[in-house]
């Protein structure tokens, strides 16, 4: 049978299957070589080399944000996208690896660390900071995972449509969504539950060399059917330059009155095919971009990446890591910034690729389609009307969210069995046998919780605008890593204050941005940095809530009891 | 070379703000790409070199910790 005689979607499914069962022979592979010990199952008995390691890192770090986000937001705000989130990402996270995931990496090996309360208890000396910790981390990571399964859900219900018209009438033929979330997540589970943080970073790296290359494929077809890179930059230059820039200026506004009359004109009922409707210039101030830079500190609070550093082989394993890791972002985001600009303003025989701008639809009416970002790349693809490389971008997207899920997955249920069941229930005194058998029924558990979740949460709007205060939240917690590692006079009562202000603060303005706005929208993550500014001095929430952290904790710790000389030796030997 | 570092890493954040390219939306690197996308492609593969260098020169010393360490300190423990 050739491929053209397959019906619509079949192609899709199959390349997808293709990838879930590559995982799943991964899996398979990582369980032969493990050695039936939690210390293996949770981190790898430390063994990753270099280049597993930045590749599983990368992999974990972007999520399908990286590749459907950044087209979608390139498309809403213009170029800028990139200097706000992919360039400050590389500054940032290469940082947090360099000054606080190498020294974790050693406490971690020297005093046996698995996660991160257990770091925290034992540097402030406090055996229940798990009690904040926990619920603050468990919270701000359920949301991201929650995101993670409904986007695979969707997209594998997007590639596959029509593919079972005979079974699946309700959703024209696609593999419904509860069944694409269940495949899915039952496919992360199995290779976690067989090889653990092994199988973990084997998949991520499998995951980011997907994406690698479903990225500059789709980059390549995509410009080549605009009629070549020069020609789909120009078309943005003539109809929505502002894209281009950051700024919005006189002749941006001039040349979008002209266009919106003509698009105007062309709605009318005597009128031929719509034309182009241009998007509103919209400009970003320098304070919002600036702004970005605290975004990325979340890195250095993310459970799941720490669960990922630990399995390092030695120190100098990261040096890859920190080197290589803005170059790869560069490598995925340059690409779909691209994309997402050229969308603005594509056309192909005449016709406008996107049917609707952030404003609206093309053509209004009942059946118009809801201007959703998201969408973007995914009728970029379509215009191809190539199944093989819109089969590679429903992989390639997968691939993004499932690195993510997976070590997701994995730290929880090494923090349910550690700080929890192991600290409060055993006192410290699990056998090894013990803490595998309760991360492996933790992580089944965790799956099964997040995937009814979602069922019950696909509905859910506010989900989607909770994610950057997520990572907010995380970010609030980066004067609190880095002052344990680096600051001796940082004392019990500082730690608990910071955390309690940081995330403090960042519910305040959540809450307060719901009451004005309705919890129901989508809550602009844009906050004043002072009580009485305009939202022309708009930053992202992570501005205020890091700097009340780090006010909190540097004024309580000066105010309390130094630590010990017992743990400074322990934590400051030098 | 530490203090050279730091200065590096220090001006890769000011460079970032590109504000020099806010409104020009008529040059084209390489005839396609927007001037401010490759300014920060270029920060990118800057804060590549940059790190690097850090990680040659600046490695902190008392992270290399030797292969039998942790052993001991497992046991202790009932190998965490």
């Amino acid at each position: 049978m050739l491929l053209a005689d397959l019906p619509p979607g079949q192609l899709q499914l199959w390349i997808i299957i293709a990838y879930l069962a590559a995982l799943i022979v991964l899996g398979v592979a990582s369980g032969r070589v493990f050695k039936g010990t939690a210390h293996d199952y949770f981190v790898a008995s430390r063994g990753i080399g270099p280049v597993l390691l930045v590749l599983s890192v990368f992999g974990t770090t972007m999520t399908a944000f990286a590749i459907q986000g950044s087209s979608g937001e390139a498309w809403a705000s213009g170029v800028g996208v990139y200097g706000k989130m992919a360039s400050w990402s590389g500054i940032v996270h290469a940082a947090c690896f360099f000054l606080i995931g190498v020294k974790l990496w050693a406490f971690g090996k020297r005093y046996g660390f698995q996660t991160q309360i257990q770091f925290f208890r034992e540097r402030f000396g406090s055996s229940n900071i798990g009690l904040i910790l926990f619920p603050i981390l468990a919270l701000l990571q359920a949301p991201y995972i929650i995101i993670g399964i409904i986007g695979s859900g969707i997209m594998i219900q997007v590639a596959t449509r029509g593919a079972f018209p005979g079974w699946f009438e309700s959703t024209g033929g696609a593999v419904p969504f509860w069944l694409g979330t269940l495949v899915a997540t039952g496919v992360v589970w199995l290779y976690v539950s067989l090889g653990g943080a092994r199988a973990t970073a084997w998949a991520n790296a499998l995951q980011t060399v997907i994406f690698l290359v479903v990225g500059v494929v789709t980059f390549w077809a995509i410009a080549d059917r605009l009629g070549g890179f020069t020609e789909a930059t120009r078309l943005v230059q003539e109809y929505n330059p502002s894209k281009l820039t950051r700024s919005v200026t006189e002749q941006h506004q001039q040349l979008f009155q002209e266009k919106m009359a003509a698009w105007t004109a062309s709605t009318q009922p005597a009128a031929g095919a719509p034309v182009l409707r241009p998007h509103k210039p919209k400009a970003m101030t320098e304070l919002e971009f600036l702004s970005y830079g605290m975004i990325p500190l979340s890195v250095a609070m993310f459970p799941h990446l720490f669960q990922l550093w630990l399995t390092a082989r030695s120190a100098k394993t990261f040096r890859m890591t920190v080197t290589l890791h803005p170059l790869l972002i560069m490598l995925i985001w340059a690409p779909c910034v691209a994309i997402g600009i050229w969308a603005t303003s594509a056309m192909v025989g005449g016709k406008p690729v996107i049917p609707f701008t952030p404003e609206g639809p093309l053509v209004p009416g009942p059946n118009a389609p809801v201007p959703n970002p998201n969408a973007v790349l995914g009728l970029m693809v379509q215009m191809l009307s190539n199944p093989v490389v819109s089969g590679l971008l429903a992989a390639g997207v997968l691939a993004a969210i499932l690195g993510g899920m997976d070590a997701q997955f994995l730290c929880l249920g090494s923090m349910f069995t550690h700080d929890i069941v192991d600290h409060y229930f055993e006192h410290d005194r699990m056998t090894d046998r013990q803490r595998l058998l309760s991360g492996r029924i933790f992580v089944m558990l965790v799956v099964a919780a997040c995937w009814l979740l979602t069922l019950a949460l696909k509905e859910a709007k506010p989900i989607f605008g909770l994610a950057v205060w997520c990572f907010s939240g995380f970010s609030a917690l980066f004067p609190l890593v880095f002052a344990s590692l680096y600051w001796r006079r940082t004392t019990k009562a500082g730690a608990y204050a910071s955390v309690i202000a940081g995330i403090g603060v960042g519910v305040y303005y959540y809450v307060r941005a719901g009451l004005e706005r309705g919890f129901a929208s989508r809550i602009e993550p844009l906050v004043p940095p002072l009580p009485g500014l305009g939202h022309e001095y708009g930053v992202v929430p992570a501005v205020p809530m890091v700097f009340c952290a780090l006010a909190a904790l540097v004024l309580v710790s000066l105010a309390t009891r130094p630590p010990s000389p017992q743990t400074l030796r322990k934590f400051f030997s030098k | 070379m530490k203090r050279v570092v730091i200065f590096l890493v220090i001006l890769l954040a000011v460079l970032h703000q590109d504000f020099w390219w806010r409104a020009d939306d008529r040059t084209l690197v390489l005839g396609f790409l927007p001037v401010s996308l490759a300014y920060h492609v270029g920060i990118s593969i800057a804060a590549c070199l940059v790190w690097g260098l850090a990680c040659r020169y600046c490695w902190p010393k008392d992270v290399d910790l030797p292969d039998d360490e942790p052993a001991t300190i497992d046991a202790k423990r009932g190998i965490r």
